[in-house]
């Protein structure tokens, strides 16, 4: 029983599917993360401390060899026929301190945390555009309606409150977090409609377009990126409120069921600001000559004197409000007790994001085999783009009542800085997981 | 758990080592968008199209009509009908006949004194001594009065007379009574013309004697010779005696006719002739008025007179526009008796004699003295002869009838193709051929024509007889009628196919010009003639294969492409709706300085909805800085051949055309 998961993850290994770093194993050996995450768990220590549980990955829903390697034109055309967007993700998320602390049946945790999603998307349709063209269909007809890119970087704070409470053989938990809002940026694009329609009685091509990018807390950004946080509102009184909400539910005896609803943001607008925009309302149908009755030289003319600034972009400014973009997510998870010192959790994530939802099945073990070293290993499966992810954690008792957790997410794929930065060509995104906890405590068996 | 551990990170190491580490710099991203961009739409609709051919056209509901008019393709002008007018002439002659001279007076006187001159000696001496004395006076005679000149205005010259008398009034003045012997002597003849005797005429009677002059030739010179004298006296009583006292002669002629000789004519007039000059027309050619641009009139006239004649040459009803026509000839001595008068603007009148009611002119032919002032020597027996004859007669109209004639003529024209166009066949169904005649031609003419084409499909014929032509029937301006003589060939019959189509034109004319058929007499008037225009109104009902319309664009120089190695392919894409009636074939042909074909390209357009895309491939754009030159074939086809179809209005072909290609594009290139 014991080799099966060993084998699970050598055949993994052999098979290094792109993978989607989510070090959830990482998580689950963080208390305060696996409150946060497993917000209907009572599976918590009675007391520990944590400094500096950091968690930061990079995702990317391809790979680099799908783009690198081969002819790296025709791989952009694939991948944008293959995905529905090409994205690059980041997750950084921190407790920089936390205390996790409760009885047998009710578990509280409190702390401060810092926190940084960014997210770019671009969507194929507009790739498309670029390397397919606009070849019109069988109707004389290509339309393309897409969300052009869209990109959102912010960082902030969070100090947050949360509280499980197991009622019979069921639990609920709920986290209230207070969010500033220390560095949003975001473009969005708003509207990006392409036309072109050529039939034997329409001759159109026309383009419509509007993105904008707002900024917030520019103010800070040149001494941040210096690492200067004098002055910058860690805390900030103009916070918002998001709560964490969930639920487990014991089925049968170690089968138990459980749904995480988190970023429920109660506001997410951070206030007024100024956006930039840029937009442009072109069409163009060429020159209509009706033989006969046209002047020729009438028609060159409106040809030459075709006005195009309707394709050029305008730039206006606006007056904008800031939402955050950070996504709410929900979590339907599953666990099982393998053995006294093995868990098996397996849950299936959904994140709303405003033009798409990304789907992500997760399985891991989470192993104890001893009171020293305390191993999480598992994988991701992005379900949108097929992406497969391992991931390996580690806790270790390095003193006293002191334990050190690291983690990785194909730990081997990290990129090479030596001679210019190379990729390993599955490597589709990475993630670290460290941090320190301290507290006497012991994880219950299984 | 090392085992653990050493098999993760094995395995890690194993599945690692199959991926490959890829440099980021090796980055090169260019992309090839296939791109299109609407050039245009190209909407050739017939009803746009066909007003700009440089031809009348009309559109309605069954078709286009193209009008083609041929103006003026046949004329039969107004004095090819005029008659030939023959030559009338007239001849005449009157004598001169005696002339009656009026009565006139000659008169002189002998005074006491006067005779006793003439008595000389101791007579005239005894006279003088009783001048102014009362005495008895003395017995004298008989002797001579002496020679006395008649007194007073004579109208002869010289002249033998016919008929006449003169009668001598004697008044005795003197005192006494006297017996006198007078004889009247011509002194130009030297002869004595007649002598009056008187006897014993008493002192302050008078006394007459009338002698004829039948026979006589009395000349201006006439003088009284009083042969002899003598008076018994007084028988003594004393008279008183004044010796101015005269014995009056006083001599009347009257009755005078002189035959010839030279006389002062009494009056300037010497004959007035009226008569009908006759044309003798063509059978069949009435004509009541002949309107004459221009004439000939030749006359001949001789007089026996020596001194100018003055004929006028009047005809009734006839005008020269400025009144009734009328010439004045003036002969005589040192003046030429033959001549000719042009006439011009003349209007005749061929109806005033009642004897014939057309093709008779009327003339008065009036003859006088120019000058009746001096003698003019005459003799009865001769004649004043005059000639006329009107000749070479320009006409401006007539009126009246021209009988029944009539005149055929023929023509053909062979028409192999349009201009340069090249076709197999280009047939032409349901033309309209209409003669638009106008006619200014006061006559009734009637029409006929036989058409006949031929071309590859067969022949065919189309026929019209006794197309009546309007005509005015009354000389009312305006006078033009109009009338259209149609032919419409059947709608199925190819009429007109080219190449090699050959049409034969026979036209006849047949003109009724007779009193019988007409209430009106007819009129032909130079200017107003009968102008037959064509008009072809083609409709656009039509069979065509293969028309080729070509042409070369000479770029100058080979194709500058250095540009082009961006570009991997090429296209012009064609979006169309054609309900045009017909497909085309389009050949492009790409060709080098020699002329020679570097690449062509085909492009179809057929019937209905569909797309066509001339495409250049990475090699053949490079090819194109061969290129010099670009020749552009189109072939046009009507659907549906052999059958025809008509092109309406409406049929259109609506084109969208769209330039596009693969463009390489450099997006990102991260490499050293």
């Amino acid at each position: 029983m014991r080799t099966i998961p060993f084998i699970f993850i050598i055949i993994l290994l052999l098979n290094p599917f792109q993978g989607v770093s989510q070090n959830a194993s990482g998580q689950y050996l963080s208390p305060s993360m696996r409150a946060g995450e497993y917000l209907g768990s009572v599976d918590l220590p009675n007391f520990t401390i944590e400094l500096g549980a950091l968690d930061f990955g990079i995702n990317l829903n391809f790979t680099a060899g799908e783009i690198l390697k081969g002819d790296q034109t025709a791989n952009l055309k694939n991948l944008s026929q293959n995905r529905d967007y090409l994205i690059i993700h980041n997750n950084f998320s921190s407790n920089l301190f936390a205390a996790t602390f409760g009885k047998k049946n009710t578990h509280s945790v409190f702390g401060i945390g810092l926190n940084s999603v960014g997210d770019l998307s671009i969507d194929r349709d507009l790739i498309q555009i670029a390397t397919v063209g606009f070849p019109v269909n069988n109707d004389g007809v290509y339309s393309n309606i897409n969300d052009g890119i869209n990109i959102s970087q912010e960082l902030w704070s969070n100090i947050f409150y949360g509280i499980t409470r197991k009622i019979g053989k069921n639990s609920v938990g709920l986290r209230v977090n207070y969010n500033s809002l220390i560095l949003g940026a975001q473009v969005n694009t708003d509207e990006f409609n392409f036309s072109r329609i050529s039939t034997s009685d329409t001759n159109f091509i026309g383009i419509k377009y509007k993105a904008g990018v707002q900024v917030k807390g520019a103010e800070y950004l040149p001494q941040l990126a210096l690492g200067d946080i004098t002055g910058v509102p860690i805390i900030s009184s103009n916070g918002r409120l998001s709560i964490d909400f969930g639920f487990e539910k014991q089925l049968k005896d170690y089968y138990r069921f459980g749904v995480s609803l988190n970023n429920i943001w109660l506001n997410r607008n951070f206030g007024r600001l100024t956006r930039t925009v840029w937009s442009g309302d072109g069409s163009f149908s060429g020159a209509d000559y009706v033989i006969g009755t046209d002047s020729m030289s009438d028609v060159v003319n409106d040809l030459v004197n075709y006005d195009l600034n309707g394709f050029f972009p305008d730039t206006t400014q606006e007056s904008s409000e800031y939402f955050i973009s950070a996504p709410s997510r929900m979590k339907v998870y599953f666990t099982t007790r393998l053995s006294s010192q093995m868990k098996l959790i397996v849950s299936n994530s959904v994140r709303w994001y405003p033009n798409r939802q990304d789907y992500q099945l997760t399985a891991f073990i989470f192993n104890k085999p001893n009171k020293i070293l305390h191993l999480g290993y598992g994988l991701n499966w992005w379900l949108n783009y097929n992406i497969i992810d391992l991931n390996l954690a580690a806790k270790i008792l390095v003193a006293p009542y002191s334990r050190f957790s690291i983690g990785f997410n194909n730990p081997l794929s990290i990129p090479r800085f030596g001679g210019g930065l190379s990729i390993q060509e599955g490597f589709s995104g990475t993630n670290i997981f460290f941090g320190l906890s301290f507290g006497k405590y012991v994880e219950k068996d299984f | 758990m090392k085992k653990i551990v050493i098999l993760i990170f094995l395995f890690g190491f194993l599945s690692n080592c199959s991926n490959e580490y890829l440099g980021l710099n090796t980055l090169n991203i260019s992309v090839g968008p296939d791109i299109n961009f609407p050039l245009g739409t190209i909407d050739m609709t017939l009803g746009n199209v066909v007003g700009n051919l440089g031809m009348d056209t009309q559109n309605d509901s069954t078709g286009i009509y193209i009008e083609t008019r041929l103006d003026s393709v046949a004329t039969i002008y107004a004095d090819s009908l005029f008659p030939e007018i023959p030559v009338a002439s007239i001849s005449d002659s009157f004598a001169m006949g005696t002339v009656q001279l009026p009565q006139f007076q000659l008169q002189n006187g002998m005074s006491l004194s006067q005779f006793g001159s003439a008595a000389g000696g101791t007579v005239a001496a005894l006279i003088n001594s009783l001048n102014g004395t009362t005495q008895p006076f003395p017995a004298l005679g008989p002797a001579s009065g002496g020679s006395y000149p008649t007194l007073g205005s004579s109208p002869v010259c010289e002249a033998i007379l016919t008929s006449g008398s003169t009668t001598l009034q004697i008044t005795n003045n003197w005192p006494v009574p006297v017996s006198l012997n007078v004889v009247l002597y011509d002194v130009t003849n030297g002869a004595v013309v007649t002598s009056f005797q008187f006897t014993n005429v008493p002192s302050g009677s008078s006394q007459s004697q009338t002698k004829s002059l039948v026979g006589k030739t009395i000349s201006g010179n006439l003088v009284f010779d009083i042969v002899s004298v003598n008076t018994p006296g007084s028988s003594g009583s004393p008279v008183y005696i004044n010796t101015s006292e005269e014995i009056i002669m006083n001599m009347s002629m009257t009755g005078l006719e002189a035959q010839s000789g030279s006389v002062y004519f009494p009056t300037s007039e010497l004959s007035t002739t009226s008569d009908y000059m006759n044309f003798p027309m063509p059978s069949g050619v009435q004509l009541s008025k002949i309107l004459v641009e221009s004439a000939k009139l030749f006359y001949k006239i001789s007089s026996p007179l020596q001194t100018v004649v003055t004929t006028e040459l009047t005809m009734p009803n006839s005008n020269d526009g400025f009144g009734e026509y009328s010439i004045q000839i003036n002969s005589g001595p040192l003046l030429p008796d033959t001549g000719t008068i042009l006439m011009s603007n003349v209007e005749l009148d061929l109806t005033s004699n009642p004897n014939a009611s057309y093709n008779s002119l009327g003339y008065i032919v009036h003859s006088f003295l120019a000058d009746i002032s001096n003698c003019i020597e005459f003799d009865q027996s001769e004649n004043l002869t005059f000639e006329f004859s009107i000749q070479d007669m320009k006409l401006k109209g007539i009126e009246g009838y021209l009988g029944q004639f009539s005149f055929q003529d023929s023509s053909s024209i062979d028409i192999d193709s349009i201009g340069d166009l090249s076709f197999d066949y280009l047939s032409f169904y349901e033309p309209q051929i209409d003669f638009e005649i106008t006619n200014g031609l006061g006559i009734p003419m009637f029409f006929s024509l036989d058409l006949d084409s031929e071309n590859q499909f067969g022949k065919f014929s189309e026929k019209v007889t006794n197309f009546p032509v309007s005509y005015p029937s009354e000389y009312i301006y305006p006078l033009e009628r109009e009338s259209v003589m149609e032919i419409r060939p059947e709608a199925s019959d190819p009429f007109i196919s080219l190449p090699n189509n050959s049409l034969k034109f026979e036209f006849g004319a047949d003109i009724v010009s007779t009193f019988q058929q007409n209430a009106f007499e007819n009129f032909i008037y130079k200017g107003e003639d009968l102008n037959a225009n064509v008009i072809l109104r083609q409709k656009s009902n039509i069979a065509l294969k293969n028309l080729l319309i070509s042409d070369t664009i000479d770029l100058g120089s080979p194709i500058d492409t250095s540009g082009f190695y961006r570009i991997d392919s090429l296209f012009l894409s064609l979006s169309y709706a054609n309900n045009l009636g017909l497909e085309f074939e389009t050949t492009l042909d790409f060709l080098n300085s020699n002329d020679s074909i570097v690449m062509s390209k085909n492009m179809s357009l057929m019937d209905g909805i569909g797309d066509v895309t001339v495409s250049l491939t990475k090699a053949e754009i490079g090819r194109l800085s061969e290129v010099s030159k670009i020749s552009i074939g189109l072939n046009l086809s009507t659907v549906g051949l052999p059958e025809s179809i008509t092109l309406f209005p409406e049929s259109s072909v609506l084109m969208n055309l769209s330039l596009g290609g693969k463009f390489k594009l450099k997006v990102v290139d991260l490499r050293p």
